[in-house]
């Protein structure tokens, strides 16, 4: 058996000896060159010249392109409408406009300091304010509504009327964006690319070089982590490697730093989200109104969707009767933003979590009384906002079952005494849930396939449209496929991604990876296993086969009595058993197909954008954290000092994977509630574009004490064997760090006697803290 | 004289001639050689995807190497002379995976693999102290040796089970594994000739003797620039290109890196690092042993030196404020001779030191305060660890009968140069150690200071935590006090 097993990765091996192959460990081939990226070296305006007289100068340096020397100059997930070299009108600071080809990585910089761009500005936008007022909206989501918000903020005794504010995110994988474009025979490309979307990086790089989608292939062997960062800003810079290959006949490798990576390409989207609450004096929410204004930077890019999951996650765990949700997204002069784990998710929910730490300042209470209270029900009060009735709801559950485990009450009464006594320190507690939903929200993606090819040795190759991340998708896929021929998931390998094999994929991404292509390898295995079951069948009634004989593929058989386990092939009628393999050679001497392509897409999902209404998703994530924090009275400083989150992921497939899944995201989460702060000057530059300026959490920032559980689930029968998607949901929990700091904040103001209320803005650094603090924000 | 730089790269001997010399390790290891297992992310020395191991004649104990990580994205191989590395490749022993491997494997703690080779490196050469000193891993342990490796996938937790699940009883030092005594004899031997090499347009030279180094800088025509770790002057030269031009290195001067305690103070060489300044000095100095401790990353510490940070003379230099309240002092060496400043009358303007062109700092003088003197020390960064400061703090007092004498306050981040408060140290002359001494001071503190806004906190923070540092001196030291 190996569901259910806590397996290693299956590149751990190789991670841990740095024997791992990612893009730029490839061996340098025969004239093969290094293409360099200039940026644009004004924030909003027209290049009206780029001259590289200059730098063809520079030994090394073979050639210099433009967006005249594109096919096609313009890409865009959702709307057509991002150049990929942009000359005319430049939208962002860093924007690409030309690339060098060079034949030594260590001259490119040097390299791109000659050439000569003659540009004229105009006004940038670079505040969402501004963006607001300017009215330029990229896109305007039809509302969410339910019941009667304006009857029923009416009549509600408390109201809150404010807003809430949080940044925008770099993924800051490890690995910069990286793609390796060779011309083959006839004009053919095969590129090589950290991408998440293979096939929309092949579709962007076949329209860039005025070739048809089958004379190019995209190969995805891992990535170094993506977040959603490589979901679809990897195809325009693959397809930049591909057109200097085009144009020199040579290999061509685009490697960034990550200084270049951060300054071109986008980040999680800013938000500002205005809120109207109306609850009674237990806290219960009676009207709840929502405008959200996501900052979308340059291009549409993701922007719609991630507007829309946004407001689908606005209610968060709780159920909200009379409710009314608005949504925006307005340009600015910035990189483009784009996806990033929780696309959108946790910018809505984290609007619901801080609007309930305000009304906890209004009644003086403890917010977890108010989040219990409106907590989803089960079987009741159990509508969204868009129309969605929650099916098995484990949320009650993991309320109380974490407020038990973490000792809520007593350390509640622990931190009150604590306050009170500290001269130094103030400390704060919160616990905050998730409810994920899982799905693409456009429902054409929510399909994969994936090609089974079992040899005669025992054996299995297995490739699907899945891009490995280090999420572990390949682990959990070759675990499903060994379940499924009861064989020892080693025997199982997951091979590169690539568009010749899996084609029309969809992005690895919205959590679905695994929901999707293990299902879809499942499937193309059940038709391979039906096919052993009856060859084995009539192997075991010692039917003959030779050269004038041959087992046939008849549907009718009764293959009850064949089992496969522990890489047997059994029948229980015949009590004989063969090994695996030994049955796979006998079914190839019987020219039966060792081989299948199977096809799977997500059923009974659907929503209706123009109404907002609908079954947007198939099922959701639950989950619930706790976490306790430490904030210097006089610094601002503060402490995770300690978390405890309780998930709901189903019946997993890999504990260990989903465990370092849970870990890892909510420590980004943290992360960007904290302390990643993105700090764009008003001339539009990025002043923080590297790891000594941006600071992702590091090993000393995690919780002093961390604990991760998991309940037992086996209701979830939406997911290949009732196991849930893990990738996005545990991140929305980070969020109670940030409510802890509020819980902090509420009780520092009332250890000095000052208005409980006030407003922080996320992340909140030390920095706006202490301004909060001090009332100077 | 010698013309080319020696290495060993996981046991192999490597010569490097020329222009070859001005490029980073990382570079060399990836492109050259093709050990593709160490990383480049960032190119700054930040996320220690680039860490290798490394030891050379100052790190032999029982006359075996002992092993220290570094990040080599920043080590130009200029820097590498007489030095043993080892990379990922050179981990595994023979064909086995070292106990550190498979316990990274077994709790799950690589995802996407990228920063895995660093984080490999950093916990091996904590699993080669922890045998070699007798002691257990810890938690705590864990955390301190990894404090310079990012990891974004795993949310650390994962290497944390791994880091503690480390079998030491089965693992075999890299000390042990890799003792070669051919090697050490090859070291030896090397390091009595002075290195003089040229690239194209570029030059280092490696003296073996003070006089040597003084002569070369009173050369008005050598416009070189002194390279003590690299820590700085890698990231410069990663970034901006054209940097590292004629490179003046004091890595063949012997015993240049010796810190020795004598009469009250402790004398401390232009070559020691910060990691063996913070061994050192851990008992006399324990505010400044924190501060070390959270400054900086292990690789940065085993590279980098605390006379580079007074030389490169940033105003939010963290070493600073503490060595200009603690009447720290550098010795100045020229072929005139030697002249002794104090750290406090080091600096004159942003950038601008108390040195001619042709002195080198030689040596640094601390006192050990006196038993009644109490220290403090802040540094205050967006992160805790391993950030460049907002504001940093030290304040010195001695307490007698309640009041406070001998009063210095340094503050970095908030002018030129890291200031001292003169005004705010006469004012507290004498006063009474209650917290309404420290608050009628505090208009002074905003008076004396001058701190601008940029993306590490604005003009208005970097007062108020001015000022609140001064506050949560006097708690912390009366808690203290009454301890």
């Amino acid at each position: 058996m190996s569901l259910g097993k806590d397996i290693p990765h299956d590149s751990s091996y190789t991670h841990v000896t740095g024997a791992s192959n990612f893009i730029d460990d490839r061996p340098l081939t025969h004239k093969e060159v290094y293409v360099g990226v200039l940026g644009s070296p004004i924030t909003c305006g027209v290049i009206e010249e780029i001259d590289f007289t200059d730098v063809l100068k520079l030994p090394g340096v073979l050639a210099g392109y433009t967006n005249k020397d594109l096919k096609s100059n313009v890409w865009g997930t959702i709307v057509k409408e991002q150049p990929i070299l942009a000359f005319e009108k430049v939208m962002y600071r860093g924007e690409p406009i030309a690339l060098i080809a060079v034949e030594s990585e260590e001259i490119i910089l040097e390299a791109l300091k000659l050439i000569k761009v003659k540009s004229k500005e105009s006004k940038a936008i670079l505040l969402l304010d501004e963006a607001i007022t300017n009215k330029d909206f990229i896109y305007q989501a039809t509302p969410f509504t339910q019941g009667n918000f304006s009857e029923a903020i009416k009549k509600a005794p408390h109201k809150i009327k404010d807003y809430f504010e949080c940044g925008g995110q770099e993924h800051f994988y490890l690995e910069n964006h990286a793609s390796l474009a060779y011309p083959l025979e006839q004009g053919q490309i095969e590129v090589h690319s950290s991408s998440q979307h293979p096939t929309e990086t092949q579709h962007v790089v076949a329209e860039a070089l005025g070739l048809s989608y089958h004379q190019v292939v995209c190969v995805v062997k891992r990535m170094g982590g993506a977040f959603g960062g490589k979901e679809s800003q990897a195809a325009p810079l693959a397809a930049m490697a591909a057109v200097v290959a085009q144009n020199l006949n040579r290999p061509a490798r685009l490697i960034l730093t990550k200084d270049q990576d951060m300054e071109i390409t986008g980040k999680r989207h800013p938000f500002k989200n205005f809120y109207e609450v109306g609850f009674d004096d237990n806290g219960k929410i009676l009207a709840f109104k929502a405008e959200l204004f996501a900052n979308a930077g340059s291009y549409t890019d993701l922007t719609s969707s991630i507007l829309e999951r946004a407001m689908f996650h606005l209610d968060g765990a709780y159920f909200l009767e009379n409710v009314e949700i608005n949504g925006t997204a307005v340009r600015t002069n910035l990189p483009s933003n784009t996806a990033f784990r929780g696309f959108g998710g946790p910018q809505g929910n984290m609007t619901i979590e801080v609007a309930i730490e305000k009304m906890a300042m209004v009644l003086n209470k403890d917010a977890l009384e108010i989040r219990t209270l409106n907590c989803y029900g089960e079987g009741k009060r159990n509508k969204t906002p868009y129309g969605q009735v929650i099916g098995y709801n484990p949320l009650p559950t993991l309320f109380t079952s974490l407020i038990d485990q973490s000792n809520y009450i007593k350390r509640r009464v622990a931190i009150n005494k604590f306050n009170k006594e500290s001269k130094t320190k103030v400390r704060g507690l919160s616990l905050t849930a998730t409810k994920f939903g899982i799905a693409f929200t456009a429902r054409f993606l929510n399909q994969g396939n994936a090609l089974v090819n079992v040899h005669v040795d025992g054996t299995v190759q297995v490739s699907t449209g899945a891009t490995e991340m280090g999420q572990g998708v390949n682990t959990k896929i070759s675990q499903v496929v060994a379940h499924a021929f009861g064989i020892d998931a080693v025997d199982v390998n997951m091979m590169p991604t690539s568009t010749e094999k899996n084609h029309n994929t969809s992005p690895t991404a919205a959590s679905s990876g695994s929901d999707i292509n293990c299902a879809a390898a499942d499937i193309a295995c059940q038709a391979i296993v039906r096919n052993l079951k009856i060859v084995a069948t009539r192997y075991f009634a010692n039917e003959k086969f030779d050269d004038l004989h041959e087992y046939i593929i008849d549907e009718s058989t009764n293959t009850d009595s064949i089992q496969l386990q522990d890489g047997q092939v059994s029948c229980s009628k015949t009590n004989k058993t063969e090994t695996f393999s030994k049955i796979c050679q006998i079914a190839y001497l019987n020219r039966i197909s060792l081989g299948e392509y199977g096809f799977f897409k997500t059923e009974n999902i659907g929503f209706d954008k123009n109404k907002g209404i609908g079954t947007p998703f198939n099922y959701f994530t639950n989950g619930v954290a706790a976490t306790e924090v430490e904030i210097d009275r006089f610094t601002g400083e503060c402490k995770v000092l300690k978390t405890d989150i309780l998930m709901d992921l189903g019946r997993r497939i890999n504990p260990g994977i989903d465990y370092g899944q849970v870990s890892g995201a909510f420590i980004q989460g943290m992360g960007w509630v904290t302390q990643e702060s993105l700090f764009t000057d008003a001339e539009g530059v990025l002043k923080t574009h590297s790891p000594t300026t941006y600071k992702i959490p590091n090993i000393q920032d995690t919780p002093r004490e961390f604990n991760i559980n998991f309940i037992e689930n086996h209701e979830n029968t939406q997911a290949i064997h009732r196991s849930k998607a893990v990738g996005e949901p545990p991140f929305v929990l980070g969020i109670s760090c940030f409510t802890a700091i509020y819980d902090a904040l509420r009780c520092y103001n009332s250890s000095m006697n000052k208005d409980l209320d006030c407003r922080l803005t996320s992340p909140a650094t030390n920095e706006k803290i202490l301004m909060t603090m001090y009332g100077n924000n | 004289m010698r013309n080319y730089i020696l290495f060993y790269i996981n046991g192999k001997r490597h010569e490097i001639y020329g222009e070859m010399a001005f490029r980073p390790l990382s570079t060399f290891l990836r492109k050259d050689l093709g050990l593709t297992g160490t990383k480049i992310v960032c190119s700054e020395g930040d996320c220690g995807a680039c860490t290798v191991l490394n030891a050379g004649l100052n790190d032999i104990e029982n006359g075996k190497l002992r092993y220290h990580t570094i990040n080599s994205c920043i080590k130009y191989l200029h820097l590498c002379d007489l030095k043993h590395f080892i990379t990922i490749e050179g981990i595994k022993d023979k064909n086995l995976l070292t106990p550190v491997q498979s316990s990274m494997i077994e709790h799950h703690g690589s995802q996407c693999g990228f920063c895995t080779p660093g984080f490999i490196c950093t916990l091996s050469s904590m699993s080669d102290d922890c045998v070699l000193d007798k002691k257990l891993i810890t938690e705590k342990k864990v955390k301190n040796y990894t404090t310079g490796n990012l990891c974004r996938c795993t949310g650390y937790k994962p290497i944390i089970n791994a880091g503690m699940n480390i079998d030491l009883k089965n693992y075999k030092t890299l000390s042990q594994r890799y003792h070669d005594s051919s090697m050490i004899e090859d070291f030896e031997k090397h390091s009595q000739v002075p290195v003089e090499l040229t690239g194209v347009n570029k030059r280092l030279f490696i003296p073996t003797s003070e006089n040597d180094a003084a002569k070369y800088l009173s050369d008005k025509s050598n416009q070189c620039k002194i390279e003590a770790g690299g820590t700085d002057l890698g990231v410069v030269q990663n970034k901006c290109h054209g940097m590292i031009i004629d490179v003046l290195s004091f890595d063949l001067i012997k015993n240049n890196n010796k810190i020795t305690k004598k009469d009250n103070s402790f004398e401390i060489g232009p070559r020691a690092t910060w990691s063996e300044i913070e061994k050192a000095l851990s008992k006399d100095f324990p505010e400044f042993y924190k501060l070390i401790h959270v400054f900086a990353s292990p690789q940065i510490k085993n590279a980098g030196t605390l006379v580079g940070n007074i030389a490169n003379a940033s105003p939010i230099g963290d070493g600073i404020p503490f060595l200009l309240v603690g009447n720290a002092s550098l010795e100045l060496t020229s072929l005139q001779g030697k002249r002794m400043v104090s750290v406090d009358k080091f600096y004159k303007a942003y950038k601008q030191m108390d040195m001619e062109a042709d002195e080198f700092i030689s040596k640094l003088i601390i006192p050990i305060p006196s038993k009644n003197t109490l220290t403090k020390l802040y540094k205050i960064s967006l992160r805790k660890d391993l950030d460049i400061s907002a504001v940093t703090f030290a304040g010195s007092f001695v307490l007698e009968n309640n009041k406070l004498s001998n009063i210095k306050i340094a503050y970095g981040g908030v002018g030129p140069t890291v200031l001292r408060l003169k005004e705010v140290e006469q004012a507290l002359e004498n006063s009474p150690f209650e917290l309404a001494s420290f608050e009628k001071i505090l208009p002074l503190v905003e008076k004396e200071i001058s701190p601008l806004s940029d993306h590490r906190g604005s003009k208005e923070y970097r007062h108020l935590i001015a000022k609140n540092l001064m506050l949560k001196c006097f708690h912390e030291l009366s808690s203290e006090v009454r301890s």
